[in-house]
């Protein structure tokens, strides 16, 4: 899947406006993911403040080479191989992508993320399938 | 743009510059000073009494007018070609704004100054060593203006698509203002605009957490605040003459329970208010409660002097609030001396006495406070007949004096002014010369002067007169030496004094001591001598500046020959070095601050030597402050840089502030690989590994000391042993006590091979647990006794410290309660006193809990009391202990049910984050456990909940 010059320019400004928040946001999601999947957090480390800085970490890092294709592939691929050692299913990752969404739209703001959402739809949808198969 | 011929820095170096020339050698730091305050005055124009009295603020005026005569014509000298821009009148010297631009003008139009020297710029001191009163509102003022043109230009160089210069310039303003939500910004745009997100996020992150660190450092001064020991009231050795009624009415004020909270004893220097009163306080003290005395000296900031008084030298981030915490509910009188040495005294009085409202200051000082409610008692000239005249007589040999000696004597004292320091003098002299004679010395040495000084008040006249009669009377051996003394603020030795005069030191010190210029400090050992304060300060006066510097310099190389006889810090010193560096630290640490100043080369050496004994005495604010200075001198190499960042990865160390350790250890080890310094290197690992073990990152931590290991083991074989303590360490937290044995004891016989006591202590002591838990406990007492020898040998308190937290667990462990709460209470004040409230905690819960076993329930609720404050902030294991605490306070005061919520609660902290806790820790757990029995908590356990059971205000 390619991204074109201008989609990723609009992606990480994106990004760029949600630095300020990411702490709350990742925040956020581990939280709303720890509720409705009380299963989960056995899988985690006890440290969730470095688990919350790795998610936004990789979300950067991902902007950063997304014009780059294969160096992304390569390494959404390693990613997704560690996960099956972290316990991740198919189901976990389209909760994933769903989730990261709405917690993204309660902090980006619902009107503005919404012109920009099938963007991120497109992003995370990659995302996933590029780390799941990474982990077959 | 305005463009004017010539430039005035005032970053980094001061100096004149103009298209084809620098000028930046002054002949005086006051003659730079005046062309900077020329430049600053509005119009360019001063008053010469207002100039002198900036230059000169502790001087009588009058004998400030030819000194400014002196140092404008250095400074015209100094400056050559651009003389003419000076102007000088009888009233008035002023500057030709229309010819000169300082850092300061040119920074408001930002226009003028491109990023890369607004980069140094912002990087640079302002006014550098610099510490006059004056400097320092211009000081704020100029990082706001330097705060404000980095903001415009990286503004403008983003609008203009240079990213990577606006990054650098935004950069170097978060080195000035890392609070600065603006630059941030523009920090992170110039990230994002150079395609490093992750940058951007890197730098978002260390902007939003660093108001954390210092809430954090706060709150733990809590402990160290309320372990503070207050500076008690002197106990001078000479006899107090005269000035009965004083006394009583300094008694009656302060004894009074309605009188004002502020007395303020008023006088010029020399008068004897520090004396008056110490002896109107003497006696009193205990009736009233201990009183504190604090002997003020020039600072900054008067709040953060005084904190560093009490606390010995600890950062703390709102001085005003931790003087608030020592002082509050003590209910007593504390003594300020010479407060006019701080800024703004009256302010500092106001804000001191608004803040603490059960505290009274009995303050001495040149002019009252100008505050509300202030009592004020002018100190005056002694009485001539009954006061003056006794005391000279005694002083000088205690005859009966004929009627004619009398009279000579009342004229002599007419002459000193009545000041008791001058009347000592006298005597002095008197002792020599007929009565007659000093009367004679006294007028002609008046008579010079008075041309020049006809307006300056009687009484400081005769003071001046006085000494400098006395300073004249000394030859030129006697003077040389008592201006090379005067350069150490803490005294010399004998020893000492033999380096600087020679064979004759004997008969010199007899000499000076017989004038009653120096006194002799017997209190010390070896004795020590000294100047008085006014002499001190009318020397300095005496003195011409390129002597002083001459003299100065003579200092530095003497103390650091004396440093360069102590062990560098990162090696165990012997005991003979602790007790040099403890008598001589006053002067050790003034001769690095001025090698600062003058960026010498010996600042390296002094601080490398003395950091370890300085940090081992809580110094740590000016470890940091010389770190800080240490990076801008020329010329430092990368094994200096490295050492820096050790000493300032020790200093976080301390505070329990784990990431900075983290941060700076790397920095130092990348620096000691630079510099091929890979022994170094290894130490900077290690202390980034305690960091990691403390963050209990184990996993990490293991693998780190396993790679350190193999390295050390190439590069630094002693060191390996010292790595192989470490990890013992880390396996006694993980149960493996076969493995923790095998490389404690390794260290242990290592340690003993090479003579290291610290290695062997931390090593023995860890043994301790490694027997307790293997259920050897017959060796303990042997052991217990071996690692007491050792630390009377090495007189460390962290070490002691250390030792006596495992001591204490074990006697806790094995029943003794008794010797646990006597162990775990010594370990308390050994703790306090090494300052290291991360491990101040852990010593209060075990005595705690040995109260508690005894009986003494009051007792433990008021020590648990008192961790209350730094609860949160403690390590998670250390909380589930204090969770275990108060549930069995809880039972103690019969309410089973909380007491059971809080044992589940500890259960399901430890499960839930996969705590290890050290034996004693889960042994104690697992039983009380069995004793209260748990309630599970209904969801999810977290740090909040946590923290909100242990701060719910359980009595």
């Amino acid at each position: 899947m390619n991204f074109t010059n201008e989609e990723i320019a609009t992606l990480r400004a994106s990004f760029m406006q949600l630095i300020p928040v990411t702490e709350q946001l990742s925040a956020d999601f581990y939280s709303k993911m720890f509720q409705e999947h009380p299963e989960l957090p056995p899988l985690f480390k006890p440290d969730m403040q470095s688990q919350q800085d790795k998610l936004i970490d990789t979300l950067a890092a991902l902007l950063d080479v997304l014009n780059k294709p294969d160096v992304a592939e390569n390494a959404l691929h390693d990613l997704g191989k560690r996960h099956v050692a972290y316990g991740a299913t198919p189901a976990t990752y389209a909760w994933v992508e769903a989730n990261l969404q709405i917690v993204m739209a309660q902090h980006a703001g619902e009107e503005a993320f919404e012109a920009i959402k099938p963007l991120w739809a497109k992003l995370l949808s990659f995302v996933t399938k590029t780390m799941l198969e990474g982990a077959k | 743009m305005v463009s004017s011929p010539w430039r005035l820095s005032l970053f980094g170096t001061v100096g004149l510059h103009s298209d084809s020339c620098s000028l930046t050698d002054f002949e005086t730091k006051r003659a730079a000073k005046i062309l900077v305050l020329l430049s600053f005055s509005r119009n360019g124009k001063l008053r010469r009494e207002d100039l002198a009295d900036l230059l000169w603020p502790e001087d009588f005026i009058d004998s400030t007018r030819l000194r400014l005569r002196q140092e404008l014509s250095r400074l015209r000298r100094g400056i050559g070609d651009a003389a003419d821009i000076i102007h000088a009148s009888t009233d008035d010297v002023s500057i030709d704004k229309s010819q000169i631009m300082d850092d300061l003008d040119r920074l408001s139009q930002p226009d003028s100054i491109d990023p890369d020297e607004l980069v140094t710029l912002l990087s640079e001191s302002f006014l550098a060593g610099w510490d006059d009163p004056w400097v320092i509102p211009k000081r704020q003022e100029a990082d706001q203006v330097r705060v404000r043109a980095a903001i415009a230009c990286a503004t403008k160089l983003l609008e203009e698509k240079h990213p990577a210069l606006a990054l650098q310039v935004s950069r170097a303003a978060l080195r000035l203002a890392s609070q600065n939500e603006d630059i941030v910004k523009l920090a992170i745009q110039a990230h994002t605009d150079l395609g490093s997100l992750s940058e951007a996020v890197i730098e978002f992150r260390k902007f939003q957490r660093s108001p954390n660190e210092t809430r954090e450092a706060t709150e733990k001064t809590a402990e160290e605040v309320s372990e503070v020991k207050l500076p008690p009231l002197p106990n001078p050795i000479d006899k107090f003459y005269g000035r009965e009624q004083l006394v009583a009415t300094i008694r009656e004020k302060v004894q009074q329970p309605n009188n004002s909270r502020l007395i303020t004893l008023v006088g010029p220097g020399g008068i004897g208010k520090t004396r008056l009163s110490i002896e109107a306080l003497k006696g009193i003290d205990a009736s009233i409660g201990f009183i504190p005395f604090v002997e003020c000296l020039p600072d900054q900031s008067p709040e953060s002097f005084l904190v560093s008084k009490m606390l010995d030298g600890v950062v703390v981030p709102d001085p005003l609030d931790a003087l608030s915490r020592i002082l509050t509910g003590k209910n007593s009188w504390l003594v300020l001396d010479n407060l006019e040495h701080l800024n703004d005294p009256g302010g500092f009085v106001a804000r001191l006495l608004a803040a603490i409202p059960d505290l009274k200051l009995l303050v001495t000082a040149r002019k009252s406070m100008k505050v509300s409610g202030e009592d004020v008692i002018a100190v005056g000239p002694l009485s001539s007949e009954e006061e003056a005249l006794p005391m000279l007589n005694e002083l000088v040999d205690n005859r009966r004096l004929a009627s004619g000696q009398v009279d000579e004597y009342r004229e002599i004292i007419e002459l000193c002014g009545g000041f008791p320091l001058t009347l000592r003098l006298a005597a002095a002299r008197l002792r020599m010369l007929e009565p007659a004679e000093l009367i004679h010395d006294i007028k002609e040495s008046m008579a010079t002067l008075q041309a020049n000084l006809a307006d300056l008040p009687d009484r400081h006249r005769s003071f001046n007169e006085m000494l400098k009669v006395s300073f004249d009377s000394l030859s030129d051996e006697d003077t040389t030496a008592l201006l090379q003394i005067g350069c150490f603020p803490g005294g010399v030795t004998r020893a000492i004094t033999r380096t600087i005069v020679g064979s004759t030191v004997d008969a010199v010190l007899d000499r000076l001591l017989d004038s009653s210029l120096i006194w002799l400090d017997d209190e010390k050992s070896p004795m020590r001598f000294r100047l008085f304060g006014p002499v001190r300060q009318f020397i300095r006066g005496e003195d011409t500046e390129e002597n002083r510097q001459s003299m100065n310099q003579s200092f530095i190389k003497c103390m650091t020959d004396i440093a360069l006889t102590l062990t560098p810090g990162w090696k165990l010193p012997p005991e003979s070095d602790t007790t040099l560096f403890r008598r001589e630290a006053t002067n050790l640490q003034a001769a690095l601050n001025l090698a600062l100043e003058v960026d010498h080369a010996s600042a390296h050496i002094t601080f490398e030597r003395i950091w370890d004994a300085e940090l081992s005495a809580g110094g740590r604010q000016n470890l940091l402050d010389w770190a800080d200075k240490l990076e801008k001198l020329a010329n430092v190499n990368d094994f200096q840089l490295g050492q820096i960042e050790l000493v300032r990865a020790w200093c976080f160390s301390a505070e329990g502030q784990l990431e900075k350790v983290s941060e700076s250890a790397q920095l130092a080890k990348g620096h000691f690989e630079k510099a091929g310094a890979l022994p170094e290197a290894c130490y900077a690992i290690s202390c980034n590994f305690e960091a990691t073990r403390h963050k209990l990152d184990w996993s990490d931590a293991e693998r780190g000391y396993e790679d350190l290991l193999n390295m050390a083991t190439k590069v630094a074989p002693e060191y390996a042993a010292s790595v192989r303590v470490s990890r013992g360490m880390v396996l006694t937290y993980r149960d493996e006590w076969d493995r923790a044995k095998a490389d404690l004891e390794f260290g242990f016989e290592q340690a003993k091979k090479a003579g290291n006591l610290g290695l062997q202590i931390m090593a023995g002591t860890a043994l301790l647990i490694v027997q307790y838990a293997k259920g050897q406990t017959k060796d303990l007492p042997n052991r217990l006794n071996e690692l007491t020898g050792l630390l009377r040998e090495l007189d460390d308190s962290h070490y002691w410290a250390i030792f006596l937290r495992n001591e204490a667990h074990l006697a806790l462990a094995q029943g003794n309660f008794a010797e646990a709460e006597h162990v775990a209470g010594q370990g308390r004040s050994v703790f306090s006193l090494a300052r290291h409230p991360m491990h101040e905690v852990e010593i209060r819960l075990i005595l705690c809990r040995a109260l508690i076993h005894q009986g003494k329930k009051g007792a433990a609720e008021e020590i648990f009391q008192e961790i209350f404050p730094d609860i949160d902030q403690c390590l998670k294991r250390v909380k589930v202990v204090a969770l275990v605490c108060l549930a069995e306070l809880k039972l103690a005061n019969n309410e089973p049910e909380p007491a059971k919520n809080l044992m589940g609660l500890a259960n399901a902290y430890r499960d839930q984050n996969n705590l290890r806790l050290v034996i004693f820790e889960s042994e104690y757990l697992t039983a009380r456990t069995d004793d209260i029995g748990q309630t599970m908590p209904k969801g999810d356990v977290t740090d909040q909940s946590v923290n909100d059971a242990l701060t719910e205000m359980p009595y």
